[in-house]
């Protein structure tokens, strides 16, 4: 399982577009940070802002590049691995080994998620730096519900919460793109499937709305003021996503 | 220009099942749009330009859709006549024959174009159609950014614009597509670096806003135009608006101006960069 | 070797294979035994492709079972596999790589391959093939008998007592194709590979295969030794007996 995965990574890094993705989303998270201390004010929706602070600075911050995961940086790492390998007929050098086809899923799985952590990480560190290196202090902060108060400590903690939630969002995205590759013939199909699923998601019903605006989904939860239900919707694309897509890769003829 | 080839590459767009899946999924498209517009009418009140009516469903519905749905059409169409082509060494094919790579890429854009001519004219048809179905019918329509009504009469040509309109600032944006699908080497490639231009072009105005604001710059609110998503956004709307506080015309001729720019920039460049290059080979 | 070795390394018994209404294999058995290198014969669209698919995993049979080493492939793939190198279609590597790296990278994959042995093994497999002098170009500007070669050298990393290779000569010069042969019988005769090596082109193989099993239209039509088939063709020659059996 591990040689798996290691040669899996190894491929990954080899590809010149992940390391060209993560570095252009590290400018782009130094681009975001400039633009957030500019405007000193942090929004959660179009109503509700907050002056911005070292302690809520990391939460603004990931609502800015929130995007460019979801649409951008993930769907291409994730289509490449799952689909794009096998439809160009790379992956057959793979297939043809001693390996089985459902652990090479969970294996490619296993890696999108640790470098989707990575991305979320860099985020979160590049946030807290900046937050308390240039912006003010406050002694205590409030989120989208002003009743609920949090100190420096309890602040870093809400948005830590917050960023794991967003991973988990982005694991839900996975599963979900995974089953989306293998259902799809090819890289394009694969990333506008996505594309209609994450935007058809806000008209079919509320509670698939975060797979899109992940970070308005979060500022409501996390002060109580999300009415619909999230974990069980969540879990359900993550798992749900991963045990059709691992029962397909068992069971599919491999022809390209 | 020559024909064959424009039809060689007309027939290839319409041999990807992709194009037809565009097409097929378009009343469906338009039906949601106006699931959401019904629902969002009983929020507002029926005197608000938001308001929707059977009247102005038609440019509601563009509006809504315009961004996301038309944008992201260009981008795959293009990304698979040309990134998808080159991968898959398909247009050696065509490049054996004796055309030109500036007339082959041409082709592919005219296609595109036509292709593209066509979904606005179904979204326009099956629109009118939704909105005479599942929207009341009213004569006097408010408008975004008009001090007056508009009679039903009048809504045909501002419809007819609006589309036109809307039609252009796709084929801007477009251009800016086939320069992203021509130096891509794969297609995640290519339509991660189109929805990156997207998303950047959306996140453009609030950057520009804020600086403006914080820095006291005192630059032109039209500049804000320099983004091709911001001209879809408001700038159609202004352009055909009727009213006081905006200056239509300084943002007709700013959208104009920026949009031949673009396509300027970025249809030369990729030209340019298509017939040098000989990687194609 | 035959006397003294009985034991079939492939055993394909019965299998067939549909993809809707059109038949691809149709009730198809033959076995190699340890030490043979076997001609797999037919025209283009014979089913010879989707056979090896099944021979690797990759495609499931719709009725019947192959075994290798007496492992079902279909129930026990990654166990009948653990032996078998193989080269389905044309072989494509991970072009941003190179070659050095892509045998690098999938000699990860075999469990009997410990860490500490991988280099070795890459480089032999590379001078096997003779490319180690251009192991560490990218796979990208190596031409098509190069990638034939590092096809090959990728088979042997698993150390395989079985080599299925299909369509090896395709894109060949005569050259490529005389060293490809040797390289073959080198490998049987030195390190004891059993092969299974298939071609639309009965010329092509008649000098290094022991034994030959011909398929036409999904069904198998003639399965023997070489020596077999030369009795068969009698005066008429090899070559006109081929072709005499696929067009009847």
């Amino acid at each position: 399982m591990l040689a798996m995965m290691l040669s899996d990574w190894e491929r990954m890094w080899k590809r010149k577009k992940t390391l060209v993705s993560l570095l252009i989303f590290v400018f782009i998270v130094g681009f975001d940070c400039l633009f957030l201390s500019m405007q000193k004010l942090g929004a959660f929706d179009n109503v509700s802002t907050v002056p911005l602070v070292s302690e809520n600075f990391a939460l603004f911050l990931l609502k800015e590049v929130s995007f460019f995961l979801v649409l951008i940086i993930g769907p291409m790492l994730i289509i490449d691995s799952m689909n794009g390998e096998y439809t160009s007929g790379q992956l057959r050098m793979v297939l043809i080994r001693p390996v089985s086809f459902a652990k090479l899923f969970l294996a490619k799985w296993m890696n999108l998620a640790g470098m989707l952590l990575l991305f979320t990480a860099v985020t979160f560190a590049v946030g807290e730096a900046f937050g308390y290196a240039f912006l003010p202090g406050a002694d205590t902060v409030v989120f989208l519900n002003p009743e609920q108060q949090y100190g420096p400590t309890g602040a870093f903690f809400y948005c830590l919460k917050s960023y794991g939630l967003f991973y988990l969002i982005l694991l839900a995205q996975l599963s979900l793109t995974s089953l989306i590759c293998t259902l799809l013939p090819g890289v394009v199909l694969s990333y506008l499937g996505w594309i209609a699923v994450a935007a058809g998601s806000l008209y079919v019903s509320d509670s698939l709305g975060f797979l899109l605006m992940g970070m308005s989904t979060i500022f409501k939860l996390t002060t109580g003021l999300y009415h619909h239900p999230f974990y069980l919707p969540l879990l359900v694309c993550l798992g749900f996503g991963f045990a059709v897509t691992m029962g397909l890769w068992q069971r599919r003829g491999w022809t390209k | 220009m020559n024909k064959s080839l424009f039809l060689s590459e007309w027939e290839r767009m319409w041999r990807r099942k992709i194009t037809w899946l565009f097409l097929i999924a378009m009343p469906a498209v338009v039906a949601a749009t106006a699931k959401y517009y019904a629902g969002h009418n009983r929020g507002i009140s029926p005197a608000s330009a938001e308001y929707t009516w059977a009247g102005n469903f038609p440019v509601m519905a563009l509006i809504e859709q315009l961004i996301v749905v038309f944008n992201v059409m260009s981008l795959i169409l293009l990304t698979l006549s040309v990134t998808e082509e080159y991968r898959s060494g398909q247009i050696r094919m065509v490049m054996l024959r004796s055309f030109t790579a500036g007339q082959l890429l041409r082709a592919k854009w005219l296609a595109h174009m036509a292709v593209m001519a066509l979904y606005f004219t179904v979204y326009l048809l099956l629109s009118v159609a939704a909105g005479l179905l599942f929207f009341e019918p009213h004569e006097h329509i408010q408008l975004f950014y008009h001090d007056h009504t508009v009679p039903l009469k009048g809504m045909i040509g501002y419809t007819l614009l609006y589309y036109g309109l809307a039609f252009l600032s796709v084929l801007a944006i477009g251009s800016v597509f086939m320069a992203a699908a021509v130096i891509s080497r794969t297609t995640t490639g290519a339509v991660g670096l189109g929805l990156g231009f997207l998303l950047c072009s959306l996140g453009f105005p609030l950057i520009y806003e804020l600086a403006n604001r914080v820095g006291g710059l005192g630059l032109p609110g039209m500049l804000k135009y320099l983004s091709l998503t911001e001209i879809q956004y408001s700038g159609i709307a202004v352009m055909l608006g009727q009213a006081q506080a905006v200056s239509s015309e300084a943002a007709a001729l700013t959208a104009l101006l920026v949009g031949l720019g673009y396509a300027a920039v970025f249809g030369v460049g990729s030209l340019l960069v298509f017939s040098k290059s000989d990687r194609w080979m | 070797m035959n006397e003294m070795n009985e034991t079939n390394v492939l055993e394909v018994l019965n299998v067939s294979k549909k993809a809707g209404a059109r038949t691809l294999v149709d009730h198809v058995s033959f076995s190699i035994q340890a030490g043979d290198v076997c001609g797999f014969v037919g025209p283009n669209g014979a089913g010879k492709t989707t056979l090896i698919r099944m021979m690797t995993g990759l495609i499931k049979p719709g009725g019947g079972s192959i075994r290798i080493d007496g492992t079902d492939v279909g129930r026990e793939r990654v166990k009948a596999l653990s032996r078998v190198g193989a080269i389905v279609e044309s072989p494509i590597f991970f072009p941003y790589m190179s070659g050095r790296d892509n045998l690098l990278n999938l000699a990860r994959l075999h469990p009997n391959v410990p860490g500490t042995e991988r280099k070795a093994r890459v480089e032999e497999a590379l001078s096997i093939v003779g490319l180690s002098e251009r192991g560490s170009d990218k796979v990208k500007t190596y031409s098509l008998g190069m990638k034939q070669r590092l096809g090959i050298a990728q088979a042997l990393l698993g150390d395989p007592r079985l080599i299925i290779l299909d369509e090896p000569a395709n894109g060949l010069d005569p050259m490529g194709i005389r060293e490809l042969r040797q390289l073959i019988q080198r490998l049987n005769q030195e390190r004891g590979i059993t092969f299974l090596v298939s071609s639309h082109l009965l010329d092509e193989l008649q000098r290094i295969c022991s034994r030959f099993v011909i398929i036409k239209e999904g069904k198998l039509v003639w399965e023997g030794t070489s020596r077999e088939w030369q009795e068969a063709a009698g005066t008429k020659g090899i070559e006109e007996h081929f072709v005499e059996m696929m067009t009847s």
